[in-house]
C-alpha cells in the first residue's frame, strides 16, 4: 500500500507539469492573425467597451435580431454586418480562421455555431464601415510599414 | 339616482356603452361585430407594393432578374432544376387570338400569405409594412411554404453557398424569395434593383410604391388605369399587381 501511494505522490507533481506543458502548448498552437491582416481590420473604437463585447456580443446580437428582421428597426452599430465591416480583413476568409477576427476566437473557444455559413465573412467593399476612422487606419497602415520587421512579421510597439 | 342627462353612468351603463362604442356594431346584446384590431394598425404604416405593366414589358428582356439576382447575390450553380429564382419571366399566349405577352413574377407579397399560415417555425413571417419574409434562424427546410405558394415564388438551397452579400444572408436548407429589396426600404431609399434595372431600359414597365399613400405613383395609376392580380380568385389581396393582363 505504502508503495503505492508513494508512487501516486511521485507522479502528482509530474502529472501537473505535464498538464501545464500541456495547457501552454495548447495556447502556443492558437495562431495570432499576421499584424498586418488584424491592422487592416481595425476600426478606431468598438460600439461598446471591450469587455463587454467579449463576455455579451452574441446576446447584442441576438437581442437585436427579432427587432431588425421582423419590423425594420435595425441598429447599424449593433449588426453582424458592423463587426464583420470593422474587424475583418478583406483578404481574410473562415476558411482560414487564422486571418479571420471572428473566426479565430470561434475556433479557439470552439464555438459550433459558424454564423458565417450564411452571413457574409468578409466586408462589403461598396460601403465602407462608418466606424472605421479612415486617418487613423492610414497612420496605422504607414507606422507598420516603417516598423514591421518583413522577415518576422513582428510589430515594434511602443507605449507612452 | 336622477334621471336627467347629467347624471353620471351606472358601472352596467359604462361598460356597455364603452362596448357598443368600440364594437360599431351589435347583431345581439352581448354579440359584436369588431372590426379586427390588427387590419386597422396596418392601415396606419405604408404598405409596400409593385405595379408592373405587362404592355410595357419587352419578350426578352431579362433586365429585373438580372439585376435581382446581382444586387442580392444570387448564382446559377449549374444546375437549373435546383437554382434559386427570385423573380423570372413568364411568357404568356393566349389561345384564342395568339396575342403573346412577357411579364415578371416574384413574391406577390400577399396581405393574407399562405406562407405564413403553413409555416410551422413561424419563419416566415409578414412585416407590418407588408413584406413577406423568411427568418432564416427559424427556417428549418419543410419546405411547406413552397407547397403553399400559388406563385411558385420560393426556393430551397439545396447546397453551400459561399460569397453571400451583407444585406442577403443566405445559407443551405433555407427557403428565400423575394424580400422586396428590404435592405433598400430600410435605408430609406425607395425603390428596387428590379423596378431600376427596368427604367434604365429604358422600359418603364414597373413602379415600386406605398399601397396605403393614396398620393404615391402607384396609388394614382392604380386608381385611374385599374389593375389586375394573379390568382385574384384566392383572394390574398398580393401587393404585386399588374396592368394588360
Amino acid at each position: 500500500m505504502q508503495s503505492v501511494f508513494a508512487r501516486v505522490g511521485l507522479s502528482l507533481p509530474a502529472l501537473l507539469l505535464a498538464g501545464l506543458v500541456l495547457a501552454l502548448s495548447g495556447c502556443g498552437k492558437v495562431e495570432v492573425p499576421p499584424a498586418s491582416l488584424l491592422a487592416e481590420a481595425r476600426g478606431d473604437q468598438c460600439v461598446e467597451p471591450t469587455d463587454v463585447m467579449r463576455r455579451d456580443h452574441m446576446k447584442i446580437l441576438l437581442h437585436e435580431r427579432d427587432e431588425a428582421k421582423r419590423y425594420g428597426r435595425r441598429n447599424p452599430d449593433h449588426s453582424i454586418v458592423g463587426c464583420v465591416d470593422c474587424h475583418v480583413s478583406p483578404t481574410a476568409t473562415r476558411e482560414d480562421p487564422a486571418t479571420h477576427f471572428c473566426m479565430a476566437c470561434h475556433e479557439f473557444n470552439a464555438v459550433r455555431m459558424d454564423c458565417f455559413q450564411c452571413h457574409t465573412d468578409r466586408p462589403s467593399d461598396a460601403a465602407p464601415s462608418p466606424h472605421r476612422n479612415v486617418e487613423l487606419h492610414e497612420s496605422l497602415e504607414r507606422h507598420l510599414a516603417v516598423h514591421t520587421d518583413a522577415s518576422t512579421n513582428a510589430v515594434e510597439v511602443s507605449i507612452p | 339616482m336622477s334621471s336627467d342627462n347629467s347624471a353620471p353612468l351606472s358601472r352596467r351603463q359604462f361598460i356597455t356603452g364603452a362596448a357598443a362604442a368600440v364594437a360599431g356594431l351589435t347583431i345581439a346584446p352581448g354579440v359584436f361585430l369588431l372590426k379586427p384590431a390588427e387590419a386597422a394598425q396596418k392601415a396606419d404604416g405604408p404598405r409596400w407594393g409593385l405595379l408592373i405593366d405587362t404592355s410595357k414589358c419587352a419578350d426578352g428582356c431579362t433586365a429585373c432578374v438580372r439585376a435581382c439576382h446581382e444586387e442580392n447575390g444570387v448564382r446559377s450553380l449549374g444546375r437549373p432544376e435546383t437554382d434559386a429564382q427570385w423573380i423570372r419571366k413568364v411568357n404568356l399566349t393566349e389561345r384564342a387570338t395568339g396575342h403573346q405577352h412577357s411579364l415578371p413574377v416574384m413574391c406577390q407579397h400577399c396581405e393574407d400569405p399562405p406562407c405564413v399560415d403553413v409555416c410551422p417555425t413561424h419563419a416566415s413571417f409578414i412585416r407590418p409594412d407588408g413584406i413577406v419574409l423568411v427568418d432564416k434562424h427559424a427556417c428549418i427546410g419543410c419546405r411547406y411554404c413552397m407547397m403553399a405558394c400559388p406563385y411558385k415564388a420560393r426556393s430551397f438551397i439545396h447546397e453551400k453557398l459561399t460569397d453571400q452579400k451583407p444585406h442577403a444572408p443566405r445559407g443551405k436548407g433555407t427557403v428565400e424569395s423575394c424580400t422586396l429589396c428590404v435592405h433598400r426600404i430600410d435605408r430609406g431609399e425607395r425603390t428596387t434593383a428590379c423596378v431600376e434595372a427596368c427604367n434604365r431600359d429604358g422600359h418603364q414597365a414597373m413602379t415600386f410604391g406605398d399601397l396605403h399613400d393614396p398620393d404615391s405613383e402607384i396609388s394614382q395609376r392604380l386608381r385611374d388605369y385599374g389593375s389586375t392580380t394573379i390568382r385574384a380568385d384566392l383572394r390574398l389581396n398580393p401587393a404585386v399587381r399588374y396592368q394588360g393582363i
